[in-house]
């Protein structure tokens, strides 16, 4: 069952009042959130010394994630779309600042002053084009650019992000290896279809050892939380109903069928002896020029049809 | 909104190219007391721009901060309360945040503000899509079965 709030909506509608409170109101999805939050700032590897960070939280939301970083002493600035999302947020009187914005119009930031970034499920959400002035790649553009001018030298940026497919994590990853972020993907579970998850990793400034990947969790198979209990694992993605997006263009996928399919069908024609003037066509794409059978069966020849075959070359057509 | 991110805060309008500090409409300002952190503050002393610190925490009704501060100062225990004080404790909760350049107004509403652009302010112009070439291609091969189409019926 998939149900990705990516294909419901824009993300300041989808998130609306009541969206946003059941959001919050979820045990489940805090959870969640929150195990995320814990793992990202572990990836963020943050040094050790006690000192408190300034970090900045991509798609806050109501702050499920900032809640972590509190937790763990650190200063934080969150970043949302949805002003219901932040609604909440404000009432449950997180610690951090709260600003609305669109990630895809960049951040507004001084440069290198934050030490670092986390994002919570939110990322993927660029790759989609809500509006028509929206060019996912511009707007990944903006936001991987403006993010690596604001972010110290050395600060690191961890996402967890849910592609839809290869293809998203693709152009994810190119846009920020443009924008001149160095890293990988980690991969939490990998042998697991609900419980995987994905961290985009990313060091501000050229590959060295600190911006070495770590490694993820259960990636020997072993430690894969997906056999403890199976009720919960459905439940693993935070995503709320189904409703599919009409697909604009639809790809042919369909292939040819084949000279023996056009031979077989030859033959049931032949055997039904069908009297009605009809004319049947079979087009065989196999080729790059198909062949076209044009089968006539005459009411005045009774019953002896006669095939003209004949190759067409599209383009002369 | 506290004036650490209001410290960090820039515009980032298009054609806009020094949108710090962006200036501060103050209408509600209130005072949330927290735990003071010196190390924290001693960390972030040098990312602040502290003119705009001081200006901005003057037109949210707080005049103690010096003008001019060195990392010296740091040592003393009343500066950091003030440092403090200004960088954490204020709360822009209503108001509105004004580019330097361009006199736009970003509304600061229950002490969030809002920042989002039009699309007349953004950086990126709407640029040709790339990797669009597969609709062309499906395209014109439905052309060719329709010419097929009617040149059998023409026949």
């Amino acid at each position: 069952m998939s149900s990705r709030p990516e294909l419901q909506a824009p993300p300041e509608i989808f998130y609306d009042d009541t969206e946003a409170r059941k959001y919050t109101s979820s045990s489940r999805i805090i959870e969640i959130q929150s195990i995320l939050s814990e793992r990202a700032l572990e990836l963020l590897a943050l040094t050790d010394d006690g000192v408190p960070k300034l970090l900045l939280d991509i798609g806050c939301g109501s702050g499920l994630s900032g809640e972590t970083l509190s937790e763990n002493g650190h200063h934080w600035i969150g970043l949302d779309i949805s002003q219901s999302m932040l609604n909440v947020a404000v009432e449950r009187e997180v610690e951090g600042d709260l600003l609305l914005g669109d990630m895809g119009q960049g951040l507004g930031l001084r440069h290198h002053v934050i030490d670092g970034a986390i994002s919570i499920s939110a990322v993927q959400w660029l790759c989609n084009a809500d509006k028509s002035s929206h060019n996912p790649r511009l707007r990944l553009k903006a936001f991987f650019g403006s993010l690596y001018r604001c972010l110290a030298t050395g600060a690191r940026a961890v996402f967890q992000l849910y592609p839809e497919n290869i293809h998203q994590r693709e152009l994810i990853l190119t846009s920020a290896m443009r924008a001149g972020f160095s890293g990988g993907v980690v991969v939490d579970y990998p042998h697991s279809t609900k419980s995987r998850k994905e961290y985009l990793v990313l060091t501000c400034g050229p590959p060295s050892i600190s911006t070495s990947v770590p490694k993820g969790k259960g990636e020997d198979g072993e430690s894969c939380s997906d056999d403890d209990s199976s009720e919960d694992e459905e439940n693993q993605t935070v995503c709320i109903s189904d409703r599919h997006r009409p697909r604009k263009r639809q790809k042919i996928s369909k292939r040819g069928k084949g000279r023996e399919w056009v031979l077989k069908e030859e033959g049931t024609y032949e055997k039904q002896r069908k009297c009605c003037a009809s004319r049947h066509k079979i087009h065989s794409s196999e080729t790059k020029a198909p062949l076209l059978i044009i089968i006539w069966h005459c009411s005045w020849c009774s019953h002896i049809p006669f095939y003209i075959s004949c190759l067409w070359r599209m383009a002369c057509c | 909104m506290r004036l650490i991110t209001h410290n960090m805060l820039s515009s980032n309008i298009k054609g806009v190219t020094n949108g710090f500090p962006l200036r501060i409409e103050a209408e509600k300002v209130v005072e949330k007391p927290v735990e003071i952190d010196p190390k924290f503050l001693k960390n972030m002393f040098v990312k602040i721009d502290w003119k705009a610190l001081v200006d901005a925490s003057r037109i949210m009704g707080y005049a103690d901060l010096p003008d001019e501060a060195n990392p010296s100062m740091l040592e003393l225990d009343e500066f950091l309360q003030k440092f403090h004080h200004a960088l954490l404790e204020l709360h822009l909760e209503e108001g509105a945040l004004v580019c330097p350049q361009t006199d736009r107004r970003f509304p600061v509403i229950k002490g969030i503000p809002n920042m989002l652009l039009h699309e007349d302010e953004l950086f990126l112009q709407r640029g040709v899509s790339h990797g669009g070439g597969g609709t062309p291609k499906t395209q014109s091969r439905t052309f060719k079965y329709l010419d097929l189409n009617t040149s059998l019926s023409c026949a």
